[in-house]
Protein backbone atom coordinates (compact mmCIF):
# COMPACT_ATOMS: atom_id res chain seq x y z
CA UNK A 1 0.00 0.00 0.00
CA UNK A 2 3.06 2.13 0.91
CA UNK A 3 4.76 1.42 -2.42
CA UNK A 4 1.44 2.28 -4.39
CA UNK A 5 0.75 5.76 -2.37
CA UNK A 6 4.80 6.30 -3.30
CA UNK A 7 4.38 5.51 -7.00
CA UNK A 8 1.34 7.81 -6.94
CA UNK A 9 3.52 10.63 -5.92
CA UNK A 10 5.88 10.12 -7.98
CA UNK A 11 3.27 10.17 -10.55
CA UNK A 12 1.81 13.29 -9.39
CA UNK A 13 4.56 15.06 -9.27
CA UNK A 14 5.84 14.45 -12.51
CA UNK A 15 2.31 15.20 -14.05
CA UNK A 16 2.89 18.73 -12.26
CA UNK A 17 6.32 19.53 -13.11
CA UNK A 18 7.48 22.04 -15.64
CA UNK A 19 5.84 21.82 -19.08
CA UNK A 20 8.40 19.81 -21.56
CA UNK A 21 7.70 22.40 -23.99
CA UNK A 22 11.20 22.24 -25.76
CA UNK A 23 11.06 18.72 -26.11
CA UNK A 24 7.36 18.83 -27.27
CA UNK A 25 8.35 21.21 -30.19
CA UNK A 26 11.43 19.60 -30.95
CA UNK A 27 9.36 16.11 -32.01
CA UNK A 28 6.88 17.82 -33.37
CA UNK A 29 7.79 19.42 -36.03
CA UNK A 30 10.30 17.18 -37.24
CA UNK A 31 6.82 14.80 -37.80
CA UNK A 32 5.00 17.43 -39.59
CA UNK A 33 8.28 18.05 -41.61
CA UNK A 34 8.24 13.92 -42.04
CA UNK A 35 4.86 13.91 -43.20
CA UNK A 36 5.37 17.24 -45.54
CA UNK A 37 8.42 15.19 -47.35
CA UNK A 38 6.31 12.43 -47.44
CA UNK A 39 3.39 14.01 -49.15
CA UNK A 40 6.14 15.38 -51.80
CA UNK A 41 7.14 11.39 -52.76
CA UNK A 42 3.78 10.19 -52.33
CA UNK A 43 2.17 12.72 -55.13
CA UNK A 44 2.52 10.61 -58.36
CA UNK A 45 1.99 7.53 -56.85
CA UNK A 46 -1.11 8.99 -55.07
CA UNK A 47 -3.08 10.11 -58.12
CA UNK A 48 -2.56 6.45 -59.48
CA UNK A 49 -3.53 5.34 -55.94
CA UNK A 50 -6.79 6.97 -56.13
CA UNK A 51 -7.54 6.34 -59.68
CA UNK A 52 -7.45 2.52 -59.78
CA UNK A 53 -8.25 1.74 -55.90
CA UNK A 54 -10.34 4.33 -55.10
CA UNK A 55 -11.46 4.46 -51.66
CA UNK A 56 -15.25 3.39 -50.80
CA UNK A 57 -17.39 4.86 -48.23
CA UNK A 58 -19.01 1.96 -46.93
CA UNK A 59 -20.98 3.28 -43.55
CA UNK A 60 -21.89 6.75 -42.51
CA UNK A 61 -19.16 7.04 -39.66
CA UNK A 62 -16.87 6.19 -42.60
CA UNK A 63 -18.28 9.46 -44.38
CA UNK A 64 -17.38 11.32 -40.90
CA UNK A 65 -13.87 10.15 -40.61
CA UNK A 66 -12.99 9.83 -43.73
CA UNK A 67 -14.28 13.03 -44.80
CA UNK A 68 -11.09 14.40 -46.14
CA UNK A 69 -11.00 11.97 -48.72
CA UNK A 70 -13.95 13.13 -50.38
CA UNK A 71 -12.20 16.27 -51.22
CA UNK A 72 -9.07 14.13 -52.62
CA UNK A 73 -11.39 12.26 -54.85
CA UNK A 74 -12.77 15.48 -55.92
CA UNK A 75 -9.61 17.28 -56.31
CA UNK A 76 -6.18 15.32 -55.09
CA UNK A 77 -4.20 18.56 -55.73
CA UNK A 78 -6.12 20.93 -53.86
CA UNK A 79 -6.14 18.12 -50.57
CA UNK A 80 -2.12 17.89 -51.05
CA UNK A 81 -1.80 21.59 -51.46
CA UNK A 82 -3.84 22.40 -48.53
CA UNK A 83 -2.36 19.88 -46.24
CA UNK A 84 0.89 21.17 -47.48
CA UNK A 85 0.16 24.68 -46.21
CA UNK A 86 -1.00 23.63 -42.87
CA UNK A 87 1.92 21.99 -42.58
CA UNK A 88 4.39 24.46 -43.61
CA UNK A 89 1.91 27.22 -40.89
CA UNK A 90 2.44 24.38 -37.63
CA UNK A 91 6.19 24.91 -38.41
CA UNK A 92 6.34 28.03 -38.23
CA UNK A 93 3.93 28.79 -35.70
CA UNK A 94 3.75 27.55 -31.63
CA UNK A 95 2.36 23.79 -31.49
CA UNK A 96 -1.14 24.35 -30.06
CA UNK A 97 -4.57 21.94 -29.93
CA UNK A 98 -5.93 23.00 -33.66
CA UNK A 99 -3.31 22.56 -36.17
CA UNK A 100 -2.30 19.38 -34.02
CA UNK A 101 -5.56 17.77 -34.44
CA UNK A 102 -6.37 19.27 -38.21
CA UNK A 103 -3.03 17.15 -39.40
CA UNK A 104 -3.67 14.10 -37.36
CA UNK A 105 -6.85 14.23 -38.89
CA UNK A 106 -5.11 14.40 -42.52
CA UNK A 107 -2.12 12.57 -42.12
CA UNK A 108 -4.83 9.73 -40.89
CA UNK A 109 -7.09 10.06 -44.29
CA UNK A 110 -3.63 10.54 -46.43
CA UNK A 111 -2.63 6.78 -45.32
CA UNK A 112 -5.96 5.19 -45.93
CA UNK A 113 -5.47 7.20 -48.83
CA UNK A 114 -2.34 5.89 -50.06
CA UNK A 115 -3.09 2.15 -48.18
CA UNK A 116 -1.38 0.04 -51.33
CA UNK A 117 1.85 1.87 -50.10
CA UNK A 118 1.36 2.03 -46.53
CA UNK A 119 3.61 0.39 -44.19
CA UNK A 120 4.59 0.53 -40.49
CA UNK A 121 6.10 3.90 -40.66
CA UNK A 122 2.00 5.27 -41.12
CA UNK A 123 1.32 3.68 -38.14
CA UNK A 124 3.83 4.47 -36.17
CA UNK A 125 3.44 7.96 -37.33
CA UNK A 126 0.01 9.08 -37.16
CA UNK A 127 -0.15 7.42 -33.49
CA UNK A 128 2.44 9.91 -32.43
CA UNK A 129 0.47 12.51 -34.27
CA UNK A 130 -2.58 11.25 -32.52
CA UNK A 131 -0.94 11.74 -29.24
CA UNK A 132 0.78 14.82 -30.30
CA UNK A 133 -2.75 16.71 -29.96
CA UNK A 134 -2.72 16.70 -26.38
CA UNK A 135 0.52 17.48 -25.84
CA UNK A 136 0.31 21.73 -26.14
CA UNK A 137 -0.65 23.90 -23.79
CA UNK A 138 -2.01 26.43 -26.08
CA UNK A 139 -4.35 28.55 -26.42
CA UNK A 140 -4.40 28.08 -23.01
CA UNK A 141 -7.89 28.93 -20.48
CA UNK A 142 -8.14 31.97 -18.51
CA UNK A 143 -9.22 29.87 -15.56
CA UNK A 144 -6.17 28.84 -13.14
CA UNK A 145 -7.34 25.24 -12.65
CA UNK A 146 -8.56 24.92 -16.46
CA UNK A 147 -4.96 25.51 -17.21
CA UNK A 148 -3.25 23.40 -14.85
CA UNK A 149 -5.63 20.89 -16.01
CA UNK A 150 -4.01 21.57 -19.55
CA UNK A 151 -0.29 21.44 -18.03
CA UNK A 152 -1.47 17.50 -16.13
CA UNK A 153 -2.42 16.61 -19.40
CA UNK A 154 0.34 17.43 -21.55
CA UNK A 155 3.01 16.05 -19.20
CA UNK A 156 0.62 12.79 -19.21
CA UNK A 157 0.39 12.74 -22.88
CA UNK A 158 4.39 13.31 -23.17
CA UNK A 159 5.04 10.42 -20.77
CA UNK A 160 2.17 8.54 -22.53
CA UNK A 161 4.14 9.55 -26.08
CA UNK A 162 7.25 7.78 -24.23
CA UNK A 163 5.55 4.70 -22.92
CA UNK A 164 4.50 3.96 -26.70
CA UNK A 165 7.52 4.16 -27.99
CA UNK A 166 8.78 1.69 -25.43
CA UNK A 167 5.83 -0.41 -25.88
CA UNK A 168 6.23 -0.52 -29.57
CA UNK A 169 9.89 -1.90 -29.08
CA UNK A 170 9.07 -4.73 -26.49
CA UNK A 171 5.82 -5.77 -29.26
CA UNK A 172 8.56 -6.05 -31.67
CA UNK A 173 11.50 -7.83 -29.72
CA UNK A 174 9.06 -10.27 -28.37
CA UNK A 175 7.28 -11.06 -31.13
CA UNK A 176 11.03 -11.74 -32.72
CA UNK A 177 12.12 -14.22 -29.98
CA UNK A 178 8.92 -16.26 -30.05
CA UNK A 179 9.90 -16.69 -33.77
CA UNK A 180 11.67 -19.64 -34.88
CA UNK A 181 12.94 -17.89 -37.30
CA UNK A 182 14.50 -15.06 -35.83
CA UNK A 183 15.69 -17.43 -33.49
CA UNK A 184 17.86 -19.35 -35.69
CA UNK A 185 19.11 -16.63 -37.73
CA UNK A 186 16.37 -17.28 -40.93
CA UNK A 187 14.90 -14.62 -40.50
CA UNK A 188 18.02 -12.76 -41.11
CA UNK A 189 18.87 -14.98 -43.98
CA UNK A 190 16.05 -14.61 -45.92
CA UNK A 191 15.79 -10.32 -45.61
CA UNK A 192 19.60 -10.42 -47.19
CA UNK A 193 18.46 -13.00 -49.83
CA UNK A 194 14.70 -12.37 -50.82
CA UNK A 195 13.29 -9.00 -53.00
CA UNK A 196 12.50 -6.02 -52.77
CA UNK A 197 14.26 -5.69 -48.89
CA UNK A 198 17.97 -5.51 -49.20
CA UNK A 199 19.31 -2.78 -51.27
CA UNK A 200 20.62 -4.63 -54.79
CA UNK A 201 23.50 -2.66 -55.00
CA UNK A 202 25.03 -4.75 -52.28
CA UNK A 203 26.48 -8.38 -52.44
CA UNK A 204 26.11 -9.73 -48.82
CA UNK A 205 27.08 -13.20 -47.60
CA UNK A 206 27.83 -14.70 -44.03
CA UNK A 207 27.80 -18.13 -42.64
CA UNK A 208 24.86 -19.65 -40.58
CA UNK A 209 26.26 -18.67 -37.15
CA UNK A 210 26.69 -14.87 -38.26
CA UNK A 211 23.31 -14.27 -39.39
CA UNK A 212 22.03 -16.39 -35.60
CA UNK A 213 24.08 -13.42 -34.09
CA UNK A 214 22.89 -10.22 -36.12
CA UNK A 215 19.31 -11.95 -35.30
CA UNK A 216 19.95 -12.20 -31.78
CA UNK A 217 21.43 -8.75 -31.91
CA UNK A 218 18.32 -7.24 -32.92
CA UNK A 219 16.18 -9.01 -30.83
CA UNK A 220 18.45 -7.93 -27.69
CA UNK A 221 17.99 -4.89 -29.12
CA UNK A 222 14.74 -4.51 -29.30
CA UNK A 223 13.95 -6.11 -25.63
CA UNK A 224 16.24 -3.45 -23.99
CA UNK A 225 15.85 -0.67 -25.47
CA UNK A 226 12.82 -0.33 -23.56
CA UNK A 227 14.11 -0.57 -20.07
CA UNK A 228 17.23 1.12 -20.47
CA UNK A 229 15.96 3.85 -21.95
CA UNK A 230 14.38 4.91 -18.54
CA UNK A 231 17.73 5.46 -16.91
CA UNK A 232 19.84 8.64 -17.62
CA UNK A 233 23.45 6.67 -17.18
CA UNK A 234 22.13 4.06 -20.11
CA UNK A 235 19.71 6.64 -22.42
CA UNK A 236 22.53 8.45 -24.59
CA UNK A 237 24.13 4.69 -25.38
CA UNK A 238 20.75 3.51 -26.03
CA UNK A 239 19.89 6.06 -28.38
CA UNK A 240 23.00 5.92 -30.53
CA UNK A 241 22.58 2.05 -30.97
CA UNK A 242 18.69 3.02 -31.94
CA UNK A 243 19.79 5.91 -34.60
CA UNK A 244 22.49 3.19 -35.81
CA UNK A 245 19.92 0.77 -35.99
CA UNK A 246 17.66 2.72 -37.90
CA UNK A 247 19.58 4.11 -40.24
CA UNK A 248 20.86 0.78 -40.74
CA UNK A 249 17.61 0.09 -41.93
CA UNK A 250 16.90 3.15 -44.30
CA UNK A 251 20.21 2.02 -45.81
CA UNK A 252 20.15 -1.58 -46.01
CA UNK A 253 16.34 -2.77 -45.89
CA UNK A 254 15.03 0.19 -48.28
CA UNK A 255 13.28 1.45 -45.50
CA UNK A 256 13.95 5.31 -45.44
CA UNK A 257 10.08 6.54 -43.99
CA UNK A 258 10.27 3.67 -40.98
CA UNK A 259 13.56 4.17 -40.41
CA UNK A 260 13.46 8.03 -40.28
CA UNK A 261 10.01 8.17 -38.41
CA UNK A 262 11.59 6.10 -35.57
CA UNK A 263 14.65 8.27 -35.14
CA UNK A 264 12.09 11.33 -35.16
CA UNK A 265 10.46 9.51 -32.00
CA UNK A 266 13.80 9.54 -30.43
CA UNK A 267 13.09 13.32 -29.42
CA UNK A 268 11.42 12.13 -26.70
CA UNK A 269 14.17 11.33 -24.99
CA UNK A 270 16.76 13.88 -26.17
CA UNK A 271 18.10 15.11 -22.65
CA UNK A 272 16.41 18.83 -22.30
CA UNK A 273 19.65 20.25 -21.46
CA UNK A 274 20.87 19.44 -25.11
CA UNK A 275 18.20 21.29 -26.80
CA UNK A 276 18.53 24.83 -24.00
CA UNK A 277 21.97 24.73 -25.72
CA UNK A 278 20.64 24.98 -29.23
CA UNK A 279 17.71 27.46 -27.41
CA UNK A 280 18.25 30.26 -30.50
CA UNK A 281 17.74 27.60 -33.14
CA UNK A 282 14.99 26.03 -31.47
CA UNK A 283 12.84 29.80 -30.91
CA UNK A 284 10.90 28.37 -28.34
CA UNK A 285 9.71 30.45 -25.80
CA UNK A 286 9.38 28.09 -22.81
CA UNK A 287 7.26 30.86 -20.53
CA UNK A 288 5.42 31.21 -22.75
CA UNK A 289 4.30 27.05 -21.65
CA UNK A 290 5.01 27.54 -18.12
CA UNK A 291 2.28 27.12 -16.12
CA UNK A 292 1.52 30.73 -13.56
CA UNK A 293 -0.44 29.13 -11.23
CA UNK B 1 -6.25 18.11 -9.81
CA UNK B 2 -5.35 15.14 -7.69
CA UNK B 3 -8.53 13.59 -8.72
CA UNK B 4 -7.29 13.91 -12.39
CA UNK B 5 -4.03 12.60 -11.78
CA UNK B 6 -5.23 9.02 -10.47
CA UNK B 7 -7.76 8.88 -13.15
CA UNK B 8 -4.55 9.59 -15.79
CA UNK B 9 -2.48 7.16 -13.09
CA UNK B 10 -5.45 4.81 -13.44
CA UNK B 11 -5.63 5.24 -17.21
CA UNK B 12 -2.16 4.50 -17.60
CA UNK B 13 -2.02 1.31 -15.48
CA UNK B 14 -4.93 -0.29 -17.59
CA UNK B 15 -3.21 0.52 -20.79
CA UNK B 16 -0.23 -0.94 -20.23
CA UNK B 17 -2.26 -3.84 -18.90
CA UNK B 18 -4.18 -4.13 -21.99
CA UNK B 19 -0.88 -4.04 -24.56
CA UNK B 20 0.92 -6.34 -22.28
CA UNK B 21 -1.48 -8.76 -23.11
CA UNK B 22 -1.81 -7.75 -26.74
CA UNK B 23 1.93 -8.45 -27.06
CA UNK B 24 1.54 -11.85 -25.39
CA UNK B 25 -1.06 -12.46 -27.82
CA UNK B 26 -3.36 -15.41 -26.63
CA UNK B 27 -5.19 -17.02 -29.68
CA UNK B 28 -8.79 -16.15 -27.78
CA UNK B 29 -7.96 -12.46 -28.57
CA UNK B 30 -6.27 -13.08 -32.54
CA UNK B 31 -9.35 -12.60 -34.40
CA UNK B 32 -11.52 -9.38 -32.17
CA UNK B 33 -12.10 -6.39 -33.45
CA UNK B 34 -10.91 -4.92 -30.37
CA UNK B 35 -7.09 -6.68 -30.88
CA UNK B 36 -7.86 -5.76 -35.25
CA UNK B 37 -7.81 -2.04 -33.90
CA UNK B 38 -5.87 -2.16 -30.58
CA UNK B 39 -2.93 -3.50 -32.85
CA UNK B 40 -3.26 -1.35 -35.41
CA UNK B 41 -3.82 2.18 -33.60
CA UNK B 42 -2.49 2.04 -30.43
CA UNK B 43 0.10 -0.45 -30.48
CA UNK B 44 1.61 -0.45 -34.13
CA UNK B 45 3.58 -3.59 -35.28
CA UNK B 46 5.83 -6.20 -34.68
CA UNK B 47 7.24 -4.92 -37.58
CA UNK B 48 9.74 -7.93 -39.78
CA UNK B 49 7.07 -11.11 -38.58
CA UNK B 50 8.68 -14.04 -39.61
CA UNK B 51 5.41 -14.46 -42.11
CA UNK B 52 6.36 -11.23 -43.77
CA UNK B 53 9.82 -11.90 -44.67
CA UNK B 54 10.32 -15.75 -45.26
CA UNK B 55 8.04 -15.42 -48.42
CA UNK B 56 8.13 -13.26 -51.27
CA UNK B 57 6.10 -12.75 -54.14
CA UNK B 58 6.97 -11.54 -57.70
CA UNK B 59 5.41 -10.54 -60.77
CA UNK B 60 6.84 -11.13 -64.48
CA UNK B 61 4.86 -9.52 -66.85
CA UNK B 62 4.62 -10.10 -70.58
CA UNK B 63 2.78 -9.28 -73.68
CA UNK B 64 1.62 -10.68 -76.67
CA UNK B 65 2.76 -8.66 -80.45
CA UNK B 66 1.73 -9.90 -83.69
CA UNK B 67 1.64 -13.91 -82.32
CA UNK B 68 5.11 -13.44 -79.87
CA UNK B 69 5.51 -12.89 -76.95
CA UNK B 70 7.79 -10.43 -75.75
CA UNK B 71 10.50 -11.27 -72.90
CA UNK B 72 8.80 -10.22 -69.40
CA UNK B 73 9.22 -7.19 -67.24
CA UNK B 74 8.92 -7.42 -63.16
CA UNK B 75 8.09 -3.87 -62.36
CA UNK B 76 7.83 -3.36 -58.97
CA UNK B 77 11.70 -4.37 -59.34
CA UNK B 78 12.23 -1.92 -61.85
CA UNK B 79 10.84 0.38 -59.88
CA UNK B 80 12.88 -0.90 -56.67
CA UNK B 81 16.21 -0.88 -58.18
CA UNK B 82 15.55 2.64 -59.92
CA UNK B 83 15.22 3.78 -56.14
CA UNK B 84 18.49 2.62 -54.93
CA UNK B 85 19.81 3.66 -57.96
CA UNK B 86 18.34 7.89 -57.57
CA UNK B 87 17.48 7.16 -53.90
CA UNK B 88 14.02 9.20 -54.62
CA UNK B 89 11.11 7.44 -51.84
CA UNK B 90 8.79 8.21 -55.08
CA UNK B 91 10.43 5.13 -56.94
CA UNK B 92 10.14 3.14 -53.92
CA UNK B 93 6.43 4.37 -53.57
CA UNK B 94 6.18 2.84 -56.98
CA UNK B 95 7.56 -0.65 -56.23
CA UNK B 96 5.17 -0.71 -53.47
CA UNK B 97 2.35 0.10 -55.52
CA UNK B 98 2.71 -2.67 -58.17
CA UNK B 99 3.56 -4.64 -55.33
CA UNK B 100 0.52 -4.39 -53.60
CA UNK B 101 -1.76 -4.77 -56.99
CA UNK B 102 -0.79 -8.38 -57.41
CA UNK B 103 -0.12 -9.03 -53.85
CA UNK B 104 -3.75 -8.28 -52.91
CA UNK B 105 -4.77 -10.60 -55.63
CA UNK B 106 -2.85 -13.78 -55.44
CA UNK B 107 -2.40 -14.08 -52.09
CA UNK B 108 -5.70 -14.88 -51.37
CA UNK B 109 -6.14 -18.41 -50.91
CA UNK B 110 -7.68 -20.97 -52.87
CA UNK B 111 -8.04 -19.03 -55.92
CA UNK B 112 -8.12 -20.06 -58.96
CA UNK B 113 -7.15 -18.55 -62.18
CA UNK B 114 -10.25 -18.61 -63.75
CA UNK B 115 -12.05 -17.59 -60.11
CA UNK B 116 -9.07 -14.52 -60.20
CA UNK B 117 -9.97 -13.12 -64.06
CA UNK B 118 -13.44 -12.55 -62.97
CA UNK B 119 -12.30 -10.41 -59.60
CA UNK B 120 -13.01 -6.75 -59.34
CA UNK B 121 -9.37 -6.33 -58.73
CA UNK B 122 -8.26 -7.71 -61.37
CA UNK B 123 -9.64 -5.56 -63.78
CA UNK B 124 -8.55 -2.82 -61.70
CA UNK B 125 -5.15 -4.21 -61.96
CA UNK B 126 -5.27 -5.37 -65.89
CA UNK B 127 -6.08 -1.28 -66.47
CA UNK B 128 -3.24 -0.46 -64.38
CA UNK B 129 -0.79 -2.66 -66.37
CA UNK B 130 -2.29 -1.47 -69.85
CA UNK B 131 -2.38 2.22 -69.20
CA UNK B 132 1.33 2.17 -67.28
CA UNK B 133 3.61 -0.84 -69.29
CA UNK B 134 1.49 -2.59 -71.98
CA UNK B 135 1.50 -0.94 -75.40
CA UNK B 136 -1.15 -0.04 -77.34
CA UNK B 137 -0.34 -2.77 -79.82
CA UNK B 138 -0.56 -6.00 -77.59
CA UNK B 139 -3.24 -8.14 -77.87
CA UNK B 140 -2.83 -10.04 -74.19
CA UNK B 141 -0.70 -10.28 -71.23
CA UNK B 142 0.81 -12.78 -68.96
CA UNK B 143 1.33 -12.33 -65.39
CA UNK B 144 3.08 -14.92 -63.64
CA UNK B 145 3.87 -15.25 -60.04
CA UNK B 146 6.67 -16.17 -58.42
CA UNK B 147 7.30 -17.21 -54.84
CA UNK B 148 10.78 -17.01 -53.37
CA UNK B 149 10.73 -18.61 -50.15
CA UNK B 150 14.07 -18.69 -47.76
CA UNK B 151 14.19 -21.45 -45.02
CA UNK B 152 16.93 -23.10 -43.39
CA UNK B 153 19.71 -21.14 -45.07
CA UNK B 154 18.24 -21.79 -48.88
CA UNK B 155 15.77 -20.48 -50.91
CA UNK B 156 13.17 -22.26 -53.30
CA UNK B 157 11.50 -20.69 -56.08
CA UNK B 158 8.16 -21.86 -57.10
CA UNK B 159 5.62 -20.65 -60.02
CA UNK B 160 2.21 -20.25 -58.36
CA UNK B 161 0.03 -18.41 -60.89
CA UNK B 162 0.02 -18.29 -64.52
CA UNK B 163 -2.85 -16.09 -65.62
CA UNK B 164 -3.28 -14.78 -69.17
CA UNK B 165 -5.91 -12.41 -70.23
CA UNK B 166 -7.07 -10.33 -73.39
Amino acid sequence: MILISRYQTYFSNFLQAENHARLITFFCKPLYAFLFAKIIFLWPVLHDSVRYLPYEFTSPLRHVIYAPIKLAQFDLNAFLISTLILLLVAMVIRINYFTSALIFWLSFNLSRLAFPVANGSDYVLNLFLFLSVFLPVAPSFKSASLRNAQHIISNFAFLLCRTQLALIYVLSGFDKMTSNAWRTGDAVYSIINLDYFINPRLSISFNETVYTMLAWAIILFELSFPFLIWFKQFRVYVLVAGITFHIGIIFFLSLPDFGTVMIITYCLFIPEQWIIRHKGSCQVDPDSYRDET
Amino acid sequence: MKKLSFILLLALVVHLVVSIVFILDPPFLHSTRLSTVYKTYLLPGPFFTESRIINNYALHLSWKVNGQWLPPINPARDNFNRYHARFNPADLYRSRLDRTFYLRLFLKPGLSTAEIKSRKEFHQFRQYLYDQHVPKEADSIRLTIINKQAKNSGLSVDTVYVVVSK
